[in-house]
Formats: structure tokens, sequence, C-alpha cells
């Protein structure tokens, strides 16, 4: 019925439509390939199918009654069925396994690196999605490198930035404690003039009221809290050292001895427990008293509210080597609030104070540190929070060379 | 024996008066300047056997003023009062001839003291 059917058609119509059709149908069939295997297929086919009407009808023109009109229907129906497969022959090898690699193109450029392409054949095709599996691969490792890179890197620059941050704060702080130096040591000058005045015209005042009188008295108090003034400044000029005095052989357990009796008819010193622990045999040292007195004043005071006036205080005196060198060391230790760690960084900083407003200045511990800083020594802090604090000052017994800090 | 004549140089009113009236109830003769170049021409006018001096002034300084001092009048004593004492302001005027310094502030007594200190000395010498 087929074969009947064939051979009817070119019957019923002339070779020239029957190209116009081929033509026609190649070009509607044009519309749905896009991709250029599609194309490469259809040119193929279409030319051999023009090839092959086109060549039929030239004999069927050239030498009519000489090739008999079956033959060249055979003919032109062979080249039909050519024609076709070669297009699914084309359609197998090229158009699928080119498809299956624009996919995995696609898949992969979208991002997804993990995305394998099925190799199905050892001919060039699947050389070809081999060599694109190997290069996802090297891809894949090669962005997961970089992605670690950059996670070093930012981690690095996190690093390096926190660094830089810090250096500016110090710098800043550094700028501020210069200016806030300058400034105390400016405010220390225009007040102790009149200063001057309140204690001269105090005891020219004094002086005309006779001796245990209560005007004497009275006049006595303002001369005092004149001084306390005075004091205070040489506190602040202390700490932009603007002061200085000599150093002469001293024992550090009569320095101890005399700080103590200063604090020891203060309110908040009552219910403090003191228990001394001093190295009799320890020899004198070259230090400026009056100061070193002031650092042990300020850490018994330090030590006594951290414990809120309720405590024992230890003070102990001896000899300790430390990096090979020979220190006198004394410690002050208190059963207080202890300090936490990250406070104990700050703790030498001028103007740092956990303390109430009005109770501490935040200087104390920074002259102290730059007291003991002067004499070649150092300070050392143990610290529990809840359990209690130690301050260690060591003084070299060779003053020369660098302090136990650095 | 005349009184000793002590000039005051300090840019501070209530110092220079503080001195004053320290100074003459004890029989001295006090004049005051209220800054270098004034005390120098005090100086030119008058003999004065102590200068007591402030360190930080406007104008001319107490270094230059005691440099000064010591240049024309080396016999005169100065005495270096200051609110603003390093080290090594006072290591340098005593280097440069000042007899003491006193530190602000300063008692009656601390000041009478260094004054007849530095007068003891001078008749000595």
């Amino acid at each position: 019925m087929r074969w009947c059917r064939l051979r009817a058609a070119p019957r019923r119509f002339s070779g020239d439509d029957a190209v116009y059709r081929v033509v026609l149908l190649i070009w509607l069939k044009n519309k749905f390939f896009h991709t250029f295997s599609g194309k490469l297929i259809l040119s193929v086919g279409s030319l051999l199918l023009v090839g092959t009407i086109v060549l039929g009808k030239l004999l069927l023109d050239a030498g009519a009654g000489m090739v008999s009109l079956n033959i060249i229907l055979y003919f032109i129906a062979f080249g039909f069925i050519f024609a076709f497969s070669l297009c699914l022959a084309l359609m197998l090898l090229v158009k699928r396994p080119l498809a299956e690699l624009l996919k995995g193109i696609n898949t992969v450029a979208a991002g997804n690196l993990d995305y394998v392409i099925p190799v199905k054949s050892k001919d060039e095709m699947g050389e070809l999605a081999s060599a694109f599996n190997a290069m996802t691969k090297e891809l894949s490792s090669a962005k997961s490198e970089l992605v670690e890179w950059g996670t070093t890197l930012e981690k690095k620059v996190e690093e390096k930035t926190e660094a830089i941050r810090r250096a500016q704060d110090q710098l800043i702080h550094s700028e501020k404690l210069a200016s806030l130096g300058r400034m105390a040591a400016g405010v220390a000058h225009e007040l102790n003039s009149p200063l001057t005045g309140i204690v001269t015209f105090g005891h020219l005042m004094r002086d005309r009221f006779p001796e245990g009188s209560a005007d004497r008295e009275d006049i006595d108090v303002i001369i005092e809290q004149a001084n306390r003034c005075a004091n205070i400044i040489r506190g602040l000029l202390g700490f932009s050292r603007a002061s200085s005095e000599e150093k002469a052989p001293a024992n550090l357990n009569d320095i101890v001895q005399a700080s103590l009796k200063i604090v020891s008819n203060k309110a908040d010193f009552f219910n403090i427990k003191v228990i001394l622990e001093l190295d009799e045999s320890l020899p004198d040292i070259y230090v400026n008293a009056p100061q070193i007195q002031q650092v042990f004043l300020n850490m018994i005071v330090n030590a006594t509210d951290a414990m809120d006036g309720n405590g024992t205080l230890t003070i102990a005196t001896r000899t300790a080597e430390i990096g090979g060198r020979d220190y006198m060391e004394v410690e002050f230790r208190d059963t207080g609030s202890g300090i936490s760690s990250e406070n104990i960084e700050r703790i030498f900083e001028p103007f740092f104070t956990t303390k109430p407003v009005g109770k501490g200045t935040g200087l104390g511990l920074a002259v102290s540190h730059g007291l003991v800083k002067d004499h070649g020594g150092c300070i050392r802090i143990i610290s529990k929070p809840g359990e209690g604090t130690s301050f260690y000052i060591d003084f070299p017994l060779e003053p020369e060379g660098a302090s136990c800090c650095e | 024996m005349s009184k000793a004549r002590i000039l005051v140089v300090d840019d501070e009113p209530i110092v220079r008066i503080s001195c004053r009236r320290t100074l003459e109830p004890e029989g001295y003769e006090v004049a005051h300047a209220e800054n270098a170049l004034a005390g120098l021409d005090m100086l030119t006018a008058e003999k004065y056997d102590i200068v007591l001096t402030d360190m930080k002034m406007p104008g001319m300084d107490g270094i230059e003023f005691l440099r000064n001092i010591k240049m024309r009048w080396p016999d005169t004593q100065v005495v270096v009062v200051t609110g603003y004492q390093t080290i090594d302001t006072a290591v340098l005027s005593i280097k440069l001839g000042a007899y003491d310094y006193v530190n602000k502030p300063f008692t009656p007594h601390q000041l009478l003291d260094v004054v007849s200190r530095a007068l003891n000395r001078d008749s000595v010498a």
C-alpha cells in the first residue's frame, strides 16, 4: 500500500511542486531547530533530499524515455531513506551529546560545579564530556581554594584592622594623656598662686589670735585644707612628671610601717585586719621614701576599698629572683572583690577607676606605676574575682638595667 | 644695719602681696614688679639684696631674668619662687646662680627661712 502511494504521488504533482514543497517543509522545520546541531542535521538532510530530487528531475528532463520513471522513483525513494537515516544518525551521535554538554555547561555556569556530564561513548564526544568534567573538577577545587583564601584574607584583614584600631586608640589615649598632663601642669601653676595667698593670709590671721583659742583652731582648718589642695596639685604634677626628688637608702619595712600608721586612724580602716609578714633581714635600698610611701598608701587604700572596709590585708616583704635578677618584693594581699581580667588590662591607665564618683580619681595606680618604674621596679597583679587581689611591687637590688616589667 | 631690700617679681598680685605682708613685719623693705622687664628697670634704678622671682611669667621668663640679674648684679641673691617646679628648671636655676628655690604654696615660715638664709650667705660672702 505504502509503495503504491509513493508511486502515485509524483504522478499527481509535477517535479517542481515537489521541490517547493520540500523546501517549504525544510523552511518550516527550520523554525523549530535553533540549535547548531539541529541546523546541521537539517541542512545535511535537506541538501541530500534536494540533491536527489534535482538529480532525479534532471535525469527525467535530459533522458526522457531513456531511463524508466520507475528507476528514477526508486532513486528518489532511496535518497529519502538515505537522508532520513543520516539525519537520525547525526541526531544520535551529535545532537544528543551536544545537548547534554550544553545542559552541563549551563548548570556549571549557574554555579553548580558538582555537576558531572554522563560519558556514554569513547569517541570525540565522550572525550569532550570527560574533558569538560575534568575542567569542572579543576574549577571546583580552584573555587574552594579561592573561597578558603578569601576567608583567610578576611580574617587577616579583620585582625589587622583590629590591631590598627587598637594602636589608634592607644595613640588617641596617649595624646589625651599628654594634653591632660599639660592641662594639669597649667592648672597646678594657676592654683598654686591663689593657694599661696590663702596659706599666707591664713598664717597672718592666725597669729593675731592667742595660742589655743577657738578662732586660731578654725583658721588652722583653713590652712590645713589649703595644704591639702596643694597636695592634690602635687599629685597631679606627679602624674605629669613635673616633680622629682632625690633617692636615699631606706628600708622598705619601715616605709610599710609608716604608711600603715597614716591610715590606722581612718574610719575606713577600723574593721580591716592587718597581717604583717615582714622579712626583717631585708637590706636598705636606694629609693625616694616619700614617693614609695605614696605608692604603699595607694595600695593600702585600694585594698581597703576593695574589701569595702571589712577583711584581711596581708603585707609581706621578701627578696625574690625574677629573670635572674634579685628584687625586693612587697606584697599587698587583700580578701576583697578582686579585679576582672579586662579591668586588670586597664588598671594603670590614668583616670581609669571603678570606684564611685568622688571617691577615686583614677590617678592612684597610674602615678604609683610611674613612681615604681622610676625606681626600675614594677607592679604585678594576681587577682581572682570574688576572692581577692595580690599586688606585688618589685624593686631591683641593682637599679641599673631595664625594669622587670619590660 | 640698714633694712635688707627685697624685690618680688611675679605676675600674680596675690603672690606679691603675700610676700610683702610676710616680709615687711619682719623688717624687710619690699618692692615688687609684675614682670621681669619692670624688675630689671627697678634693679637698674636701685640696689636690692634679694630678688624673689616667679619662673613662668609673660614676656621674659624667670630663667632669662635670673641670667640677666647674675650678669649685671652678681651680688644680688635670687630665690626662685614657682608653682610649676620641675627638677630640670630647679637644677638649671641653681646652675645659673640662684640661691635656692621655694615651691608655691609656701608658708610664711618657709619664705622667711629662705630669705634669712640668703641674707646670711650674702653677709658671709
